[in-house]
């Protein structure tokens, strides 16, 4: 089993700098040393541009800027950072300002960012994130300058989470636009967002948010300590991230909750949950997390209670149908026929004596057949898709009748339990379920009913020894906790849910104060 | 180290799966819908070769119809009699003629032949309840002839003479005889209660017809009972049945009906040895026929309801006396109510012939007509 | 004391309900019916005496020495080399213990579901998951049992169905007939039903608010009974104590009587929840002598492998499965095993801790 290297936990507050092995030298003073200095790490890239040009209106000092093509902002970089530069008002004197630096950072580019870089490393890792150097002969320290610009999608519904009645939002790959659509759906001062950088050479920008007063600061500091032992490479994806944070990697559950809407993290991080947005993934995904979270959407709260819980509840019935329909119709006609209702068991009986195979193999063959189906339906483009779920619905369930290889029973019984599947609103509980089905069909195959008890108490003690961030995941069924289930296989109104989950770490238990009856008694 | 012993012993596990003992596929199954047991006659069907041991002499023949599932056969069913020591010892012999395994979970009715109803039925039933996959809700009926008749006998009204044996003696639809399932025959078999049973004989549209009910002193056929009869006892008895009962208007010299439900009570009370039963039959129903130019009212609805209640109680008496006198049993469930008083006292003699024969029965009956339909 | 092994009061309650609740439910109404008659209902009243003593006793025990573990606690009160020894004899008396309940639990499912698959088999399956279970550790044991209690609800609720349509309340009568021997018997056969309190001495160190070990033991002891009486007045209700003698298990035949729409038969649905049921008994009681075994060598954090240990010797003892028959008379030993250690063993514990004036040291 490959071993994550993590490397020793750095103590709380200090930047983390991933070197990557450069050199920490000091810059030196003239401006054709740096740029010897610096060519063997950019004249290689084509993508660098380099622009000289003279700093002042009457004392002209040499200067370079330094950026990568279409990362930075042109428009930006001429008006705002090129042309005051150029008519800076400096008068003629002896020798150069020595405070020059500073002038510049607060009077100089009229951006909201700047800031001084002075060593070898520094200015290497400041080019290669996307800022804007700026080189001055006769002085050791750069500026810094963040125009971020360059082609980025725009904000769109998110395509796996639709909604009817809530916001279309849905994250993008910036980092910052995304930090920008939580901040401005959840005003609290008390909102912190920290950052960070992860993977060696791909650097990416990691942010954790939490709300200071409500998040734990053990669960808070458990995962800035995670994130920061994360030595690899490169992080590509959310997912990477997520599948070096998660405990068990082994298991078939997905452990960490993942969304692509904002209104969804934002009601993770005032339930006491830290969440992390990944730069380059329109995804974020919040800790601690519970089981049940998988079975929630965002509709069970934009909707009426009782509309709510009725679908809720249906999905807890999807994900044990999707799971155990086909080990039960397996246990029903090949150990337990007795348990059929005869006039539904003789028609079976019939159409499956034409079937060469036995039951097991009748519905593996299926399974499968079914599982190529979704696979091929993801990978297409949306209308051929859409063409091949037709054909493999209708058409081949048909010809398979038609030509002996499956009962209808059976049939019926593999596209119910695929239609249950695609109920779970969450693609990692989803895929669960299409994985946990095969040991559960093999089970019921090998010994019926006995077989199905059995996988379903091994799925069981799995689920109950699932935990992380103080955490259990099986949470509020067991550990039990009575309060917490007014949000699970139903949801109550959202005025009787005045407490935080108490299944998790959190600082304040209180979710607001408590208003009587919100006017509903006033006459 | 023990993540290693985990994936050895779950491996050791999934091997184990490859064994599928139990593994029965519905379509290699040949289960029974319904079972005649009858005394052992001719075997005009040669079947009795499938008996060679020296403690295999035949007993009973065992009659069983099951489904073919083949869209091939000729027949939707197929009607098998096999000739054996005992009815358990039959399911051996029917493996030697059928290649489909034979499984006794479907069975729904057991017809018992007249006959070995008398000799007693708890021989013949003694493997049914030590077999799991066996349910105790089959229906039974004892047939005024031989059971393999009726279930040899094509049923062209219906899929089969199995489905509609099951129909037909279920719960009573508007009738006074009772379903009587194999849980119920063996739990009137305790001490102070004997069970009943619907009798059935070949005839009528559909082949077959409720003649009525039979008792039992415990799992003996003691005598059958017509289906007037069977009214009478269904009162007694406290079965739950809606039946239409006749009253004569004798004004107007016109006969009417009404639809009761009954209900009973029973209470007991003794002096020394002496047991005093008395039941309280309860009819409450409505007025179905009322052939008369006058309207139903309240001393009308009071003179329909002393009629019936006179009639009914009437026919009741006798029908005690004819149980205290000539059948020597308890068919109508008294006598658990004084066992529910002196159990340790009467266990062991309350199902003697002299118990019933020298208790006292009165029967009261109340009759309420709450309704004479939608006219007057 | 271990983390990985914290329960709470809640969880304990389930795990003696859990460690309590099993086959027995389904034969005792027979076993008592052939003691007491109709009066066996009774008989699990008064039965549950005994586990309620128990748990006053174990739980005395425990508050007055707060911190030790049941190997610490053995060996304080009886010294280092008889408390060794009567910890071994505690922990045999438990892997016996799941023994008997997982060969009867075999025995039962070769009889309902799989009478063709080898028995060997049957018990394999049951021991990986047992076995996986425990190697959890003692909050995970905790959470099954919360999680698998209301299995049992469901499985009491099928039993009352039957008996709602097929019952006759003569059965229960007359109360007034009441022997006392008969009443004796019957008590000291329910206690094969009642065994299971005595894992509370290895547990009670593991709860995180030992003021709440009493009434948390006390109300498992009553859910435990509430069910017994249940499956017992029910089968009462419905077969009489006459018809009922001659059914090994009329917890389970109590369902072949009813008819339910689509459902069919009843007791193979019961049967499946109840597979997790009895096995919860049997974690519960496998996992209470591997975490003395792990105290007994100070390798709390080495639960995995002393489970997978025991599991095979468990495993193994169960090739000697007595048959059907045979358990009715284990079943008498057992319960006198049960009173001698389960009861007797923490009562002298208890003795020895009010008249000693000091106790051994053992490191704690």
């Amino acid at each position: 089993m490959r071993i994550i290297p993590r490397k020793p936990v750095s103590p709380p507050n200090q930047t983390q700098s991933k070197s990557g092995g450069l050199p920490e030298d000091p810059m030196p003073l003239k401006l054709n040393d740096k740029n010897k200095l610096l060519a063997p790490y950019l004249d290689k890239n084509e993508d660098i541009n380099k622009k000289d040009f003279l700093l002042g209106l009457e004392l002209k000092i040499p200067a370079r800027s330094v950026y990568l093509n279409q990362v930075v902002d042109k428009d930006a970089f001429q008006r705002h950072v090129l042309e005051p530069l150029m008519k800076y008002p400096l008068t003629v004197q002896e020798g150069l300002p020595p405070a020059l630096i500073n002038m510049l950072v607060n009077s100089g580019p009229s951006v909201s960012q700047v800031q001084t870089a002075s060593t070898l490393k520094e200015i290497i890792h400041h080019i290669f994130d996307g800022l804007l150097v700026v080189f001055l002969d006769g002085y050791q320290e750069a500026l810094v300058i963040d125009i971020h610009g360059g082609e980025f999608r725009t904000v769109d519904e998110p395509p796996g989470e639709r909604t009817t009645r809530g916001p279309r939002e849905g994250f993008i790959e910036n980092l910052d636009i995304n930090i920008s659509m939580i901040r401005r759906r959840l005003r609290d001062p008390k909102l912190v967002v920290k950052k960070t950088i992860v993977g060696r050479r791909t650097r990416t920008p990691v942010a954790y948010l939490y709300i200071e007063d409500i998040a734990s600061p053990e669960v808070v500091e458990n995962l800035r300590q995670r994130i920061d032992a994360i030595d690899v490479d490169g992080i590509v994806a959310a997912g990477y991230l997520e599948q070096y944070l998660e405990k068990s990697p082994w298991s078939l559950f997905p452990q960490i909750f993942s969304s692509e809407r904002p209104d969804r993290l934002v009601a993770k991080l005032m339930e006491g949950r830290v969440v992390v947005i990944t730069h380059g993934t329109p995804l974020a995904f919040s800790v601690p997390t519970l089981a049940l979270e998988f079975f929630q959407a965002s509709e069970d709260y934009y909707e009426r209670t009782v509309y709510g819980s009725i679908t809720r509840f249906t999905r807890f019935l999807a994900f044990f149908l999707a799971v155990s329909l086909p080990s039960i119709y397996l246990s029903l006609f090949s150990f337990h026929p007795e348990l059929v209702p005869f006039k539904l068991l003789l028609p079976v009986a019939q159409a499956r004596s034409q079937v060469p195979f036995p039951v097991l193999i009748e519905v593996l063959i299926q399974e499968f057949i079914i599982q190529l189906t979704i696979e091929s339906g993801l990978r297409l483009p949306g209308a051929i898709g859409q063409t091949v779920g037709v054909v493999a619905g209708i058409i081949l369930g048909q010809a398979a009748i038609a030509a002996n290889l499956a009962s209808p029973a059976v049939i019926i019984v593999i596209s119910v339990t695929t239609i249950a599947t695609f109920v779970m609103p969450s693609s990692g509980m989803l895929l669960a379920s299409r994985i946990l089905r095969l040991p559960l069909i093999l089970a019921s195959g090998a010994f019926g009913i006995y077989g199905f008890s059995l996988a379903w108490l091994f799925i069981v003690i799995h689920v109950c020894s699932l935990e992380d961030f103080q955490t259990p995941y099986y949470a509020p069924f067991a550990p039990l906790r009575w309060q917490d289930l007014k949000d699970a296989a139903v949801r109550v109104p959202l005025w009787m849910m005045n407490k935080r989950p108490v299944s998790l770490p959190v600082s304040n238990l209180t979710r607001e104060v408590k208003s009587e009856d919100y006017g509903r008694n006033d006459q | 180290m023990h993540k290693k012993l985990w994936v050895v012993l779950l491996m050791f596990a999934c091997f184990n799966l490859a064994g599928c003992w139990d593994s029965k596929d519905v379509e290699s199954l040949a289960f029974p819908i319904a079972a005649a047991y009858d005394v052992h006659q001719d075997d005009p069907g040669g079947m009795n070769q499938l008996n060679q041991g020296p403690l295999e002499q035949p007993e009973v023949d065992v009659t069983v119809i099951f489904p073919n599932l083949k869209a091939t056969a000729r027949d939707p069913v197929t009607v098998e009699t096999i000739p054996a020591p005992t009815v358990g010892y039959a399911r051996e012999k029917r493996s030697y003629t059928s290649s489909e395994l034979y499984v006794t979970g479907f069975n729904k009715v057991i017809l018992t032949g007249e006959d070995l109803a008398r000799q007693g039925l708890n021989k013949p039933f003694e493997s049914l309840y030590r077999f799991p996959e066996v349910s105790t809700n089959m229906l039974l009926a004892v047939v005024e002839g031989r059971g393999e008749d009726i279930l040899k006998e094509p049923n062209e009204n219906t899929d089969n003479m199995a489905t509609y044996l099951y129909a037909l003696l279920r719960e009573p639809k508007a009738h006074s005889i009772p379903a009587t399932t194999l849980h119920e025959f063996d739990m009137s078999q305790a001490a102070g209660r004997n069970p009943v049973v619907p009798v059935i004989k070949a005839g009528g549209v559909n082949q077959v017809v409720l003649t009525g009910i039979a008792i039992f002193k415990k799992d003996r056929l003691v005598t059958k009972l017509n289906l007037y009869q069977t009214r009478y006892l269904a009162f007694l008895r406290g079965i739950s049945t809606q039946v239409y009962i006749p009253f004569v208007l004798e004004d107007e010299n016109a006969q009417g009906a009404a639809l009761f439900d009954n209900e009973r009570k029973v209470t007991v009370e003794r002096q020394g040895d002496r047991f005093t039963f008395k039941v309280q039959v309860i009819l409450k129903g409505v007025i179905t026929e009322h052939p008369s130019e006058q309207p139903v009212d309240t001393a009308r609805v009071k003179m329909i309801e002393d009629y019936i209640a006179g009639q009914v109680e009437s026919n009741c008496r006798d029908m005690i006396k004819t149980m205290q006198n000539e059948w020597k049993v308890d068919c109508i469930d008294i006598n658990k109510y004084a066992l529910s008083k002196w159990r340790r006292e009467l266990k062991d003699r309350v199902d003697d012939e002299q118990f019933i024969q020298n208790a006292e029965i009165q029967v009261e009956t109340k009759v309420k007509i709450y309704s004479s339909g939608e006219v007057r | 004391m271990s983390g990985l092994h914290h329960i709470n009061g809640r969880q304990l309650m389930f795990i003696i309900t859990g460690g309590q609740v099993g086959t027995a439910m389904l034969a005792l109404p027979a076993i008592l019916s052939r003691e007491a008659g109709q009066h066996a209902w009774i008989c699990v009243l008064l039965g549950a005496i005994v586990p309620i003593l128990n748990v006053i006793i174990i739980e005395k025990l425990g508050s007055r020495h707060l911190g030790l573990n049941v190997v610490q606690l053995f060996q304080a009160l009886l010294g280092r080399v008889l408390g060794y020894a009567m910890i071994i004899v505690f922990i045999i008396y438990l892997a016996l213990s799941a023994i008997y309940f997982i060969d009867a639990f075999a025995r039962l499912i070769q009889l309902f579901m799989l009478p063709r698959t080898p028995f060997w088999i049957t018990v394999l399956l049951a021991m990986v998951c047992i076995v996986y279970a425990g190697s959890k550790g003692g909050q995970v044991v905790g959470r099954i049992n919360e999680t698998l209690f209301f299995g049992l609800v469901l499985s009491l609720i099928a039993i009352v169905i039957p008996a709602l349509y097929h019952h006759d309340p003569t059965n229960l009568l007359p109360l007034g007939e009441l022997d006392a021997r008969e009443l004796l018997r019957g008590i000291f056969y329910s206690i094969f039903a009642f065994a299971g309190t005595e894992i509370l001495l290895v547990l009670y160190s593991q709860v995180d608010k030992p003021e709440q070990v009493k009434s948390a033991a006390l109300k498992g002891v009553g859910l435990s009974t509430a069910a017994y009486l249940i499956v017992t007045i029910c089968c009462l209700l419905v077969f009489g104590a006459e018809r009922m003698v001659r059914y090994s298990w009329p917890g389970v035949t109590i369902l072949k009587i009813a008819q339910v729409p689509v459902l069919e038969r009843l007791e193979f649905y019961f049967l499946a929840i109840w597979v997790g049921i009895v096995l919860r008994r049997i974690i519960n009681v496998i996992f209470s002598a591997a975490l003395a075994i792990a105290q007994l060598f100070k390798a709390e954090d080495k639960i995995a492998s002393i489970m997978l240990l025991i599991g095979a010797a468990i495993f193994s003892g169960s090739f000697i499965s007595p048959t059907v028959m045979q358990y009715d008379v284990l079943l008498e030993y057992f319960s006198i095993v049960y009173l001698l250690i389960g009861m007797l063993l923490p009562l002298l514990l208890l003795l020895i801790s009010w008249f000693r004036k000091e106790v051994f040291d053992v490191g704690a």
